[in-house]
């Protein structure tokens, strides 16, 4: 039907304009003949650009009759031209094949946004925060301004486009979705230290169609490390600088596209600090990467193989008070001198392989057949103190603190001990193994202090298929099906006795209030004994699998004057946990499978935009449709027991924008406003309680508070804009104002853990959280950016930038916003605001610079080979040495209306570095 | 070909030049320094401190190089002792109080030398036991806490472990009254002493060490001798060793000599480390047999109330019931001291404890009814217990309520007998019936708490208490169904709520 209107549309119009014709094409990749899209094709002569669809289609009409030079410009790559003549009233032009962008530039600044990343990753995984770790920095610059300068600038910040939690995020490798199903982000530590092969990129934000998926609310990013995308030779890359670690060395080998069709890619990384910029904080961490392909006339066969063995030492957040006793910023808690050497209790140690088989087939010119599957297993230990009968060791514990005294006496006298020995500010190891060692019971060293590591063991297998086929001129069509399983084994296990001899498996705190009579503080009733040694599981023992099929449908339509598509998705989510431990609070409870939760979920979007000719853009996208629950918001308390909250609920979500986008020669410029609804959310948090929650009465316990029926709002404008004031000056500006806020009064209820009549069926102390117009805590909501770029002919490039960043909401208590939170607290007095009130993060204005300039080997040494170049970039961010920039904050949970409590349990925060460069050589040829 | 082979050996021998090379992994472990002694040297002994302080003066402060030393005797790992340790010398033993809520046995175990630099540090007195801490506070003159950040500048650790045996005594050596402490026994105080034949007094066997702490902090528990001499054990709420049970027999006793004293008396007490401390294994003062208490059911323990006369009650010997709880502090339409229980015998009774009792709804319990009276308290059977011998087994249960006519219900409660009523104290649900006689289900005149119930085979009063929620609920309109506690008060047949749930 659509190729009968077509022809007749150009029937007709080619008998009305006689003299104009239709130029239409394609671009593609050079190794994998993907199709290259958002490359623009521009006809000078008459003034006339278009950027190519996601099919990497393009198409001018009303072109006069004549011949043309057509420039073909990819982000970049150097143009290329050729010449078109239109002489029929259709005029196909042959398929170009260009190299990949990123292979083909010296792309300097991947470099800097891999860096930043791994920075921005260091603090954020040990909190019981949201901010959660900053996906856009990992992504390279696109043509946008805007997203360049939500990845360089404001991503190392916590910047998150459009306020999103990364869920809405969504990341494939080779067109594998690399989302995880349990927390919804991606895992980035999987791959990171191994940006030479990881560049191949393309990225999109909102709701604009994607070829191989429905895709999230905000970005979209599409990875390519397939070998023959890869840029041909050997590169060596040397990195030092101070931001988490040190020093890096990336080693990478690529073959190219032989004439039999082979290709292969080898990469090698290797990122250290002996200590990083924090005190306490050290990085070892490795990357390797291997990837063959094999293409045929019709088929391309690849498989790649990738891992990153990660160590490292972590930084934590801190109170105030905490910091202002250092005197620092980045004063650390989690370390301290064992015999003299300093060691970390936050280990971060990761590794989790992936393997990606590939193979993609060209039907016939018009349709492409691909599918993957993907393996990837591994584990993720985070190691911590644990202990027995005995305080709490670890420096910032609140008994240890000023605040928690209340005479001027005792404050001071801690302060001068802390003044007068700053060690005692630090974990005290030898304090360990002391104890541990003269814990003698039964003629065997019982440890009371322990390091223990809290394991992720997953495995996940991922097989998706897509289809592309070209309809006519006008349509593409998208289709994908995808399944994922998942299983991820949680459990705890003893990493170091320090100097004893075992550690008993019991539940301290059922113990202290159960006794240890009636196995009420068994954390396991089958275990034939609670005697646990050094790699033995302790505490927890469970698994949660999952399951996801997605069906994907799309339809991109172009026309001369509009673009439109159609795009829908039918998603089955399934999860649920299997007990390995028989908890002897919940021995009916524990043990074996959980209820299996299911979700069916289905997502439609459609998109419309007029063309008001070739420089001008208006759009407008909308979505709509369900989101099922994370596993997390549904069962109560994994580590405890099979229970799950009472109604489980999928998420509405809407979501439009609209927009206005100029591509002139000299000005690009996009601006766009969007809303989206989430409706219908349910979160739970988790924390410790010591005293009643809504008059009823809980101690010493985990206690899990379900959030249900949470509205929220995100909406805004983003503006970017790229402007060649000279054709080697840019200057780019962009600016975000976003408000992202709560819109409904969700309700809560506690179920404790520490409890056996807490089930989840019979939960306690259900409260209205008042929480409207709050903001969501999601970094800051109103970024600005300024650019300057200088590009010089002679292989040299400057820029300047300055970012400003406020409106950083911090996360609040909500336990804290209810009728019993602020019982007795007398009505609008400063009390009530200081509890109530959500507090903001400060402001941040940084500068950065960076420098980088590229030689040909051979103009010095003659004899080497002329294809050797020799680059260096150096980049400085937050050259005004701002030292109070908070990444993070957020109200202890375990919150309390005392005046004494406010800074006891008052709320931690995260600075980010002061000054930090970064120095990168690479040689390559 | 050759390229690629270069290169990937290249990269091999790199991948493995820099992966053994790493950064430094697995840590030593330090030196075990237990046997190390600093040889500070000692100046002062522990009872020349306690002489500096004087009652009538209060709080002193040490302004001299004082240098004491001592065996830790009694440290926090059992959590009987909380923020303290007592250190002993050859003269005596005194509290030290450390600012550190538990753990303070890892730093400081029983059995490790110390010295401790006492200046700066005050001497003081908790209830006339000597201490050793920090400033006091005005107004209070309790000492405070020495803060843990300094503890190891006070308190030197030295070698350990060492043995410290202690000093063997008779009750009679160690008993005083405020007028008769002698000299000798003020310098015993704080020490570790030992008793050898002494068991606890026949009506504490088999009762827990200590309540718990929400009711107390600490309960007194009573120690006697073969030759009439007795002193009182106090047992915090807080040890772990709070729900083991009384032992029967006879035996020795280590223990902290301790004293409590308040304005009017000094009392001796004496302080244990954990139940280590006591090996009272041999048979009774006279060979008296305590035999453990023997479980009844709730039905066989009505029976045993003969008759339908109001009498003083009957004595209970070595019993206890199980039950789960069916009435509802929290939702206060209870008194605190009071609490019903119900058994598999589906048999209920009311049990008056004289104070808070801490049960929840749903709780399933243990009462032991050693020492406890049968008793009727206004037309119904009710256990009158001698203290709170009630211990939480588990919790989260529920007891499906006896569906019943009001026309069978009046009939059972209006029986004369007292023990052959089969629903006096049991959980009941009438269905189908109206509740009239005023707006709300409470009020604060007598009048408004009684409610009339309405079946379609009779009437019953419901009784709620002059409390939050039930004052401000208007009563339901029309038909419902009401779960509640079946009672009598006197000559009144009336039913009882637990909460608002109860009526749906």
């Amino acid at each position: 039907m659509h190729k009968i209107l077509t022809l007749l549309f150009v029937l007709i119009a080619s008998s009305l304009f006689a003299q104009t014709g239709i130029i239409k094409g394609k671009i593609i990749h050079e190794g994998s003949k993907s199709p290259y899209y958002d490359v623009t094709v521009t006809l000078p002569k008459v003034k006339i650009a278009t950027i190519t669809s996601a099919s990497g289609d393009y198409l001018f009409s009303k072109v006069p009759f004549g011949t043309y030079d057509m420039i073909i410009s990819a982000e970049g790559v150097e143009d290329v031209t050729i010449s078109v003549t239109v002489s029929n009233s259709v005029n196909e032009v042959e398929i170009v094949e260009i190299k990949s962008k990123e292979a083909a530039s010296d792309t300097y600044q991947g470099d800097n946004s891999a860096v930043n990343v791994e920075d921005a990753g260091t603090d954020d995984d040990n909190t019981a925060s949201s901010a959660g770790q900053s996906v856009s920095s990992v992504l390279n610059s696109s043509r946008d301004p805007y997203l360049s300068a939500a990845t360089f600038g404001w991503g190392q910040y916590f910047f998150r486009p459009r306020g999103y939690e990364n869920d809405n995020n969504m990341l494939f490798l080779n067109g594998v979705p690399m989302n995880d199903l349990e927390e919804g982000g991606v895992f980035f530590n999987s791959w990171s230290g191994l940006n030479d092969v990881f560049r191949g990129r393309s990225q999109t934000l909102g709701l604009a169609p994607n070829e191989v998926n429905f895709g999230g609310l905000g970005q979209n990013t599409n990875l390519d490390a397939s070998a023959s995308n890869q840029r041909k030779g050997t590169r060596f890359t040397y990195t030092a600088t101070n931001r988490s670690y040190r020093n890096r060395i990336m080693l990478t080998h690529n073959s190219g596209l032989s004439k039999k069709g082979w290709a292969y890619s080898l990469s090698f990384s290797k990122r250290w600090a002996n200590e990083g910029p924090v005190a306490g904080t050290f990085y070892d961490a490795y990357g390797y990467f291997a990837a063959i392909e094999k293409r045929f006339k019709k088929h391309g066969f690849s498989l790649m193989a990738v891992g990153a063995p990660i160590r490292r030492g972590k930084n934590g957040p801190a109170t105030k008070e905490v910091f202002d006793i250092a005197g620092s910023n980045y004063y650390n808690p989690n370390w301290g001198y064992q015999d003299g050497k300093v060691r970390n209790s936050r280990i971060l140690k990761t590794h989790q392989p992936l393997l990606i088989l590939s193979h993609d087939y060209k039907i016939d010119s018009k349709t492409t057949l691909n599918s993957a599957v993907s393996y990837q297993f591994g584990e993720t230990a985070q190691t911590g103190l644990d202990w027995f009968n005995n305080a709490d060791p670890r420096p910032d514990y609140y008994k240890n603190l000023p605040s928690y005294y209340e005479s001027q006496h005792e404050k001071d006298s801690i302060l001068q001990d802390f003044a007068q020995d700053p060690s005692k500010m630090q974990i005290n190891w030898d304090h360990f193994y002391e104890a541990n060692r003269n814990n003698v019971i039964g003629g065997y060293k019982r440890s009371v202090y322990i390091v223990n590591e809290n394991v992720e063991a997953s495995k996940k297998l991922n097989a998706n298929i897509n289809l592309q086929t070209v309809i006519s001129n006008h349509a593409i069509f998208h289709a994908g099906l995808s399944y994922q399983n998942q299983n991820n084994h949680n459990f705890q296990r003893v990493a170091d006795l320090m100097g004893g001899e075992y550690w008993e498996n019991i539940n301290q705190f059922a113990s202290r209030t159960f006794g240890n009579g009636g196995g009420f503080d068994q954390n396991d009733l089958n275990a034939t004994t609670n005697i646990v040694k050094e790699g033995d599981k302790y505490g927890y023992d469970y698994n949660i699998h999952f399951q996801k099929a997605n069906l994907f449908v799309q339809g991109v339509f172009n026309y001369n004057k509009f673009d439109f598509f159609v795009a829908g998705e039918m998603g089955y989510n399934n999860f649920y946990r299997t007990g390995n431990y028989k908890n002897g609070l919940y021995a009916d409870n524990s043990f074996g499978d959980s209820k299996k939760i299911n979700f069916l979920v289905g997502r439609a979007k459609g998109g419309f935009t007029y063309k008001l000719n070739g420089r001008n853009y208006l759009y407008i996208n909308g979505s709509t449709g369900t989101r099922a629950p994370f596993v997390d918001n549904v069962i109560v308390s994994a580590r405890t027991r099979n229970s799950v909250i009472s109604n489980p609920v999928a998420e509405k979500v809407n979501s439009m924008e609209a927009g206005y986008l100029l591509r002139s020669p000299n000005i690009k410029a996009r601006v766009t406003f969007f809303a989206t609804d989430v409706q219908n959310a349910t979160d739970i948090k988790r924390y410790y309680i010591s005293g009643p929650v809504n008059n009823v009465e809980v101690s010493n316990s985990f206690a899990n508070l379900v959030i249900q029926g949470i509205n929220k709002r995100y909406t805004g404008l983003e503006f970017g804009t790229e402007i060649k004031v000279t054709p080697s000056l840019s200057v780019n500006l962009a600016a975000a104002f976003t408000q992202a806020f709560y819109t409904s009064r969700p309700y809560s209820y506690i179920n404790v853990d520490n409890d056996t009549s807490a089930t989840a069926d019979n939960p306690k102390a259900f409260d209205t959280l008042y929480i409207k117009n709050y903001n969501v805590p999601s970094g800051p909501q109103t970024a600005l950016q300024a650019n300057l770029n200088y590009r010089n002919k002679r292989f040299w490039f400057a820029t300047l930038t300055a970012n400003y960043l406020a409106n950083n909401w911090m996360d609040f208590a909500p336990s804290m916003r209810t009728k019993s939170g602020v019982d007795n607290v007398p009505y609008d007095s400063p009390l009530w605001h200081n509890l109530l009130d959500q507090k903001k993060l400060n402001n941040v204005f940084t500068v950065d610079a960076m420098f980088g300039k590229s030689w040909k080997v051979n103009k010095y040494l003659k004899k080497v080979p002329s294809n050797y170049f020799f680059n260096i970039n150096i980049g400085v961010n937050n050259i005004l040495n701002n030292k109070d920039i908070q990444l993070y904050g957020f109200e202890n949970l375990r919150t309390s209306r005392l005046e004494r409590d406010q800074n006891t349990f008052g709320p931690k925060y995260a600075y980010a570095l002061g000054t930090t460069y970064f120095i990168n050589c690479v040689l390559r040829f | 070909m050759k390229k690629i082979i270069f290169s990937s050996l290249a990269l091999i021998a790199l991948s493995m030049l820099l992966i053994t090379s790493c950064v430094k992994k697995d840590f030593d472990a330090p030196p075990d320094n237990s046997t190390y002694d600093p040889g500070l040297t000692v100046n002062a002994s522990i009872w020349q401190i306690k002489q500096m302080y004087d009652v009538n003066l209060g709080p002193v402060m040490i302004d001299q190089d004082l240098i004491i030393s001592g065996i830790v005797v009694a440290d926090d790992r059992s959590g009987s002792f909380y923020k303290q340790i007592i250190v002993q010398d050859s003269t005596s033993g005194i509290t030290v109080l450390i600012g550190k809520s538990s753990g303070l046995y890892s730093d400081y175990p029983i059995g490790r030398k110390v010295y401790i630099k006492c200046k700066g540090l005050y001497v003081g007195a908790y209830g006339g036991f000597i201490q050793l801490g920090g400033m006091p506070i005005a107004p209070s003159t309790d000492l405070t806490d020495i803060p843990s950040s300094s503890m190891n500048k006070y308190i030197v650790k030295a070698s350990y472990p060492h043995a410290v045996v202690p000093m063997k005594v008779s009750l009679n050596q160690i008993y005083f009254t405020k007028v008769s402490q002698t000299a000798q026994q003020r310098q015993w105080l704080g020490t570790l002493i030992q008793i050898d034949s002494a068991e606890f007094v026949q009506g504490e066997v088999g009762l827990e060490y200590a309540s718990d702490p929400n009711l107390s902090s600490g309960t007194d528990r009573n120690i006697e001798d073969c030759f009439g001499g007795t002193i009182i054990l106090r047992n915090s709420g807080y040890a772990k060793f709070r729900q083991a049970k009384i032992p029967s027999g006879r035996g020795s006793i280590v223990a902290i000599y301790s004293t409590y004293e308040s304005s009017s008396k000094k009392i001796p007490q004496l302080l244990v480390r954990d139940t280590t401390d006591i090996t009272f294994t041999a048979p009774r003062c006279g060979g008296v047999v305590i035999l453990p208490a023997t479980t009844i059911t709730i039905d066989s323990l009505r029976k045993m109330y003969v008759g339908s006369t109001n009498n003083n009650g009957i004595k209970l010997g070595n019993l206890k019931i199980h039950g789960v709880v069916t009435s509802s502090v929290l939702d206060s339409n209870i008194s605190f001291s009071n609490m019903f229980i119900q058994d598999e015998s589906n048999k209920g009774i009311v049990i008056y404890f004289g104070t808070s009792h801490g049960m929840k709804l749903g709780d399933s319990v243990e009462v032991d009814l050693t020492g406890d009276s049968l008793i009727v308290y206004r037309e119904t059977l009710e256990i009158k217990a001698k203290s709170n011998q009630v211990t939480k087994i588990s919790s989260g249960k529920t007891v499906a309520p006896k569906v019943l006519t009001l026309a069978d219900l009046n009939a059972d409660l209006n029986i004369a007998t007292y023990n052959q009523r089969q629903y006096e104290g049991v959980l009941v649900q009438i269905m189908g019936c109206t509740i009239t006689g005023g707006p709300n289900y409470s009020g604060p005149i007598t009048a408004d708490r009684s409610k009339t119930v309405t079946d379609a085979t009779g009437t019953i009063t419901m009784y709620t208490l002059s409390k939050i929620p039930y004052t401000t609920t208007p009563l339901p309109v029309g038909s419902v169904d009401i779960t509640a506690i079946a009672t009598k008060f006197i000559s009144t047949n009336q039913i009882q709520i637990r909460n608002l749930n109860d009526v749906q």
